[in-house]
């Protein structure tokens, strides 16, 4: 019986790629047929016509009853997905996840309510009259429910590499200042020093009390931004949420978290916002080609003065400088792409920019040339690698997956708006979300270069999605085709978004173990690990420990010369490899972490067996002793020079 | 329609300026999560909300991501600058953000009332 259930299930899983695809490829068609224009059933935002008739009382009081039942009712899928969220939360435990992560482990009243919230979400979009305040609850519910279930219901902060920033804010938070010498959080302070004034005023002491929570804060802000750019260049409402969704519902890379990215991010997306709305300017743009895709109407006049304006994008730019360090490289090329499209105007802040972006690499750049292999290959192809992992191939490539379609409906959606005579300005988002993918000639990012490529041309990708959806020539079919694809999206992005949660969720002892380890270690001592996986440095102490030399997940075993020694549990090669990272008189640890385990099995470093096989030689040699122990955690003392 | 829009931009700078008030009443009681999500709030909206009422303002959605972005830029240059000194008093800072935007929103709302009570006198 269970062998025909699974071969039921077997069959039902080859299927699944038909019932998948084939409502995809329709979305493609629709994007890319021109024919049969019809007149727009409303206006796009604003108050619906209302008739002049007088009615008796009678019927005006029933026909305000009538509208009040029917917005009643639009906003029971706003309620009502909330309520079956938090109800879904109970049944979820994060102890008993499976190989595809918490994308198999979510209970089905979960799936209902983002079901039921996207379902609401589209009516409400594409109703006759479209209610702002509506479509934005919408689109908060389904932030709230994707980016909040993590957060509601686990112990600690998730990353461990969330870890490092918290130990660098609670670091400015009690120096009160920064310590450039330790590492480059403190050269670039802007995010770290943001967030110790925030617990400062707020009275939340501990950053690890609230920064789980920065996932869905600035997911929501991202969405905001994202939903006024693609306004800014559709002059469409619809557009602007439809756009909103499908950036909130496509953001696989799980960078939201607490740290300098996503904050720079939203600062970034605010200064593409400002030089679209305010630099932009279709004058000069080549003849020959707005006679092909049809005349682009100006801009509304400027409500900002030109000095205003430069003086706050600069501003702007200034502040993303001092805390990112790959972001002003990104709103640099994009300035450039405007600028080289001939649609910036003055050109020169292209230059103003270039200079604030050099005049803060300067006094940096030997620090960050010494430490990180950033700019170690001009070859993209070595800069894009992806490394083999042993997770499930959907969950793997889940991710891709999401970023092709957004690609292939972008480019579907593109050629649709140009055939129909939309103008020049889809071609120009175009080019802004191809422009990342220049950052592959010449810097690896610690091997995340291709990742932020995909990252930073998603909110471009999101905008032409949603405006060849929303201006699809068919009225009737544009809910139905931006539903489709929603729901196509949605599915790939929630196995790559949740697949990866047994690595990402760290438990709490792991963290109590490296707070024990910060609290007690004398000071220069050096903690070392296996693997990448630990929640390193979360405690303010961390700045008088040994600084680590290299990336962010160093030091570690394996990522040194004699890995493969290590591998096979050679104790002289971790040895080796100890008095190689510190000098004689430090005291080494050596930590031991289930989380870690998983990191190298997932990513083919170690095995379980062989991970389990260097411990019990480190647990039973002379030169080591158990320093630390807890239930997912072991932290060993070297012993000797 | 012009008094109607008026009224609606002076509520708004009503409401920030109760913002203001709410977080720092909250900040000094500690009440947690409120505290942190009043503070929150405030820090993401403030700032950039009455910069924009100084700048002009456009649609409502683009004025809500300006505010959005303006704030974080401020808030983020402050404290870069504080710890930068070594002058590291947060509250002092925020105080003093919070005494100018309470200042710009008051001015805004005086000035939506002008406009309102000339645009009476005219009519």
């Amino acid at each position: 019986m269970r062998g025909l259930v699974s071969a039921r299930l077997r069959d039902a899983t080859r299927l699944l790629p038909i019932l998948w695809g084939l409502p995809m490829a329709l979305v493609c068609v629709l994007l890319i047929r021109g024919r049969g224009n019809e007149p727009e059933v409303a206006p796009a935002v604003g108050p619906a016509p209302r008739p002049h008739v007088a009615l008796p009382p009678a019927r005006q009081t029933r026909s305000t009853a009538r509208m009040l039942g029917a917005r009643a009712l639009a906003w029971l899928t706003v309620v009502a997905p909330l309520v079956l969220w938090s109800a879904s939360l109970s049944a979820i435990d994060l102890d008993q996840i499976g190989r595809y992560g918490l994308a198999a482990g979510l209970p089905a009243t979960w799936y209902a309510a983002l079901a039921i919230v996207l379902l609401g979400a589209v009516r409400t979009i594409f109703a006759p009259r479209l209610d702002a305040s509506l479509v934005a609850a919408h689109i908060v519910v389904a932030v709230v429910i994707v980016y909040a279930t993590i957060p509601a219901v686990a112990d600690m902060p998730q990353y461990a590499w969330t870890y490092k920033h918290i130990g660098v804010t609670k670091s400015i938070e009690q120096l009160g200042s920064v310590a450039p010498l330790v590492d480059i959080y403190h050269r670039w302070p802007g995010f770290f020093a943001l967030a110790a004034a925030f617990s400062r005023i707020s009275g939340l002491d501990d950053p690890a009390s609230y920064a789980a929570w920065a996932e869905p804060v600035f997911s929501l802000l991202g969405a905001v931004l994202v939903a006024a750019i693609a306004h800014t260049v559709s002059r469409d409402a619809r557009v602007a949420a439809v756009a909103a969704l499908f950036f909130v519902l496509t953001a696989w890379l799980a960078q939201s978290y607490f740290a300098p990215q996503p904050l720079a991010y939203v600062l970034g997306l605010t200064v593409m916002l400002v030089a679209l709305r305010e630099l932009t300017t279709y004058r000069r743009f080549p003849k020959w080609l707005l006679r092909r895709v049809g005349a682009q109407a100006e801009r509304a006049a400027s409500s900002w003065s030109r000095r205003r304006t430069l003086t706050v994008l600069l501003a702007l730019d200034a502040v993303v400088v001092v805390t990112h360090q790959l972001t002003p490289y990104m709103i640099l090329l994009s300035l450039l792409t405007l600028a080289v499209f001939g649609v910036l105007r003055p050109r020169w802040i292209v230059l103003a920019a270039a200079v604030l972006l050099v005049a803060y690499l300067v006094p940096n750049f030997g620090y960050v040339r010494d430490n990180f292999p950033l700019f170690a290959s001009v070859n993209p192809g070595e800069n894009a690698r992806v490394f083999d992992t042993t997770e499930p191939w959907l969950v793997a490539h889940a991710g891709g997956l999401v970023s092709g379609c957004m690609w292939i409906l972008a480019l579907l959606a593109t050629g649709g708006l140009l055939k129909r005579g939309g103008g020049v300005t889809p071609l120009m988002v175009l080019a802004l979300a191809i422009t990342p993918a220049f950052i592959l000639f010449g810097v690896k990012y610690g091997g995340e270069a291709s990742l932020r490529v995909h990252y930073f041309a998603a909110p471009w990708l999101a905008v032409l999605v949603a405006w060849g959806l929303a201006k699809l020539p068919r009225a009737r079919w544009r809910a139905v085709a931006t539903l489709v694809a929603l729901a196509g999206v949605t599915a790939l992005f929630l196995v790559a978004f949740f697949g990866r949660t047994a690595l990402n969720v760290i438990p709490r002892d792991e963290v109590q173990a490296s707070a024990y380890f910060y609290a007690r270690a004398e000071p220069r001592s050096l903690l070392v690990l296996v693997n990448p996986g630990f929640p390193m440095r979360g405690s303010a102490r961390y700045t008088l420990m040994r600084p680590a030399e290299g990336g962010d997940t160093s030091p570690n075993l394996m990522a040194r010369q004699n890995a493969q020694l290590v591998r096979r549990a050679s104790l002289p090669a971790v040895r080796a490899t100890l008095r190689q990272l510190a000098p004689t008189g430090t005291r080494r640890y050596l930590v031991f972490s289930r989380t870690q385990a998983r990191y190298a099995d997932v990513n083919r470093i170690l095995s379980f067996a062989e991970t389990r096989r260097l411990e019990d030689a480190v647990a039973r040699s002379p030169e080591f002793r158990l320093w630390y122990r807890s239930a997912n955690t072991r932290i060993f003392e070297a012993l000797g020079p | 329609m012009r008094a109607f829009l008026s009224d609606r931009r002076a509520a708004l700078d009503a409401a920030l300026i109760a913002l203001i008030g709410a977080a720092g009443v909250l900040s000094y009681l500690q009440i947690q999560p409120l505290s942190g999500l009043v503070v929150l709030l405030a820090m993401c909206v403030v700032p950039g909300a009455a910069f924009l009422t100084c700048a002009g303002a456009s649609d409502p959605l683009t004025s809500a991501a300006l505010a959005v972005g303006l704030s974080l830029a401020i808030d983020t240059a402050v404290a870069t600058a504080l710890a930068w000194s070594g002058w590291w008093h947060p509250e002092w800072a925020a105080l003093a953000v919070a005494t100018v935007t309470a200042g710009l929103l008051l001015t805004d709302i005086r000035r939506t009332r002008t406009d309102r009570s000339q645009a009476c006198a005219v009519s």
